[in-house]
């Protein structure tokens, strides 16, 4: 390749060049630049070639960059507020994790004292030989249980 | 047992029967999914910091501060919104785990509970009845609270996520951008610094062809000669080349495994919202949600990350 046709080549690179070209189309064209350096001999009346190529190499990736920082900073904005929903939305979860937590313990350790006492007023009644009276608590022990229960589940 | 009990048991045990299909969502995938790509889009920020620093270098320096530097200040934010979400899906699998643990405790209760009926003789039965539906009662309405607090938070969250996962995939497609840029540095400088040497090679390897060629016509002492010369300076130049040939080659097959990690974490990203809008229609009808495609993703992307770090 003699020089003209070397500065035609580039030329022809560099042409493609333009404002409405998106980011990935500069990262072609210096792909291609690089393959350009690649094939000129590396005699001094190439040298003015080779720097037109890299000046359009580094001025496409300043403008990559650039492009992409500042999308970037653009879309932190509008992530801000999501951020914050989801924020929100976790702490009530964990919220909602703590109380259901402390709520099923506390019922549940409140229905085995109820009944732990029934049991215990039925065995009394039974020592005593009093049928009729353990059998009345036999009820009621059940009717505890279920009143207890059914207060659970209308509690969620 | 009087007719009022029976109807009473009767009631609640219908009650518990329509309850009981009432199932805490299975949440663990999303989240092990969450935790993955996390992991992946922070990997992908992390290997374009890593390129554009070293690509920096390459450039002449200035008191202007690095691309690096301004990428990794835009970038601190993404880490943060990264920890929000993965806070989020633990959130989700701490309620399930949450209904889970109270529903045990409330079994262990109920079982210490018919132990001490079984003291009382001919009551035991009687007190058994009543304490298994009261289990059943209770574990349903766990699962119910569980199951309305799983719905609430996915539901609410489901349109934030969707933006917030646009975003992410835009951010990714950013991320190739500044990494190839990058890459490309490096590999102009590359260039730069063997290219010289390469094109000086490249003309002894003609210019022995050439002799090459010369010598089937006229085989004399001095082309033999031109030719050992030749040969000589090539092996000498060889270790240089190979050098320059492998730090090409590096550079040209992690460009593909980063593009390929970045590619996986935008399908990742795909599968994640969706995986979450499972999520939100199987609490909606009550069945396990399909965590298939997530599983899958999730350990692709675990794969390439791997990949990636141990290049």
């Amino acid at each position: 390749m003699n020089v003209e046709q070397a500065a035609n080549t580039l030329e022809r690179i560099l042409d493609r060049i333009n404002e409405s070209i998106d980011d990935d189309a500069k990262l072609r064209i210096r792909q291609e630049l690089i393959e350009f350096k690649r094939s000129l001999p590396w005699e001094p009346e190439y040298a003015e070639l080779r720097r037109f190529a890299e000046d359009a190499f580094d001025d496409l990736g300043h403008s990559i960059n650039q492009s992409v920082l500042d999308r970037m900073r653009r879309r932190a904005k509008e992530f801000e507020k999501y951020v914050e929903t989801i924020s929100a939305i976790t702490s009530r979860t964990e919220r909602k994790i703590e109380s259901l937590r402390l709520k099923y313990i506390q019922a549940v350790t409140t229905a085995a004292k109820e009944v732990a006492d029934a049991v215990r007023a039925v065995r009394s009644s039974i020592e005593a030989n009093d049928l009729p009276v353990a059998s009345e608590k036999v009820e009621e022990s059940l009717g505890l249980i279920l009143k207890l229960m059914s207060d659970i589940t209308k509690e969620v | 047992m009087s007719k009022l009990m029976k109807s009473k048991i009767f009631t609640f045990l219908i009650l518990a029967i329509f309850f009981t299909g009432c199932t805490v969502t299975d949440v663990e995938p999303f989240a092990d999914a969450t935790v993955e790509l996390r992991r992946a889009i922070i990997e992908s920020g992390a290997v374009t910091a890593e390129t554009m620093i070293v690509a920096d270098k390459t450039k002449t320096s200035s008191t202007e501060k690095s691309d690096a530097d301004k990428f990794l200040e835009v970038w601190q934010d993404r880490v943060k919104l990264l920890d929000v979400l993965l806070g989020y899906s633990d959130a989700l699998a701490g309620v399930a785990a949450a209904g889970a643990e109270a529903g045990q405790t409330t079994e262990m209760l109920g079982n210490s509970v018919m132990k001490l009926a079984d003291i009382v003789p001919g009551t035991g039965s009687a007190v058994e009845a009543g304490v298994q539906l009261g289990q059943i009662l209770v574990r349903t309405g766990i699962q119910i609270k569980t199951h309305r607090d799983l719905g609430q938070a996915v539901g609410e969250a489901l349109p934030a996520l969707t933006e917030i996962a646009k975003y992410l995939e835009a951010d990714l497609n950013d991320l190739r951008l500044l990494y190839v840029k990058a890459s490309q540095d490096i590999e102009n400088e590359l260039y730069n610094t063997y290219g010289k040497r390469e094109s000086d090679r490249n003309k002894l390897l003609a210019k022995r062809d050439e002799f090459r060629d010369l010598m089937f016509n006229s085989l004399n002492d001095t082309n033999i000669e031109q030719l050992k010369k030749i040969e000589e300076l090539l092996a000498f130049m060889e270790p240089e080349h190979q050098e320059y040939e492998q730090k090409y080659v590096e550079i040209m097959q992690k460009r593909t495994s980063t593009v390929n990690m970045f590619n996986k974490a935008k399908v990742g990203i795909r599968a994640w919202i969706q995986a979450h809008e499972e999520l939100k229609l199987a609490i909606e009808q009550n069945r396990r949600p399909n965590v298939r495609l997530i599983l899958v993703t999730a350990q692709e992307i675990k794969d390439t990350v791997d990949r990636i770090r141990k290049q």
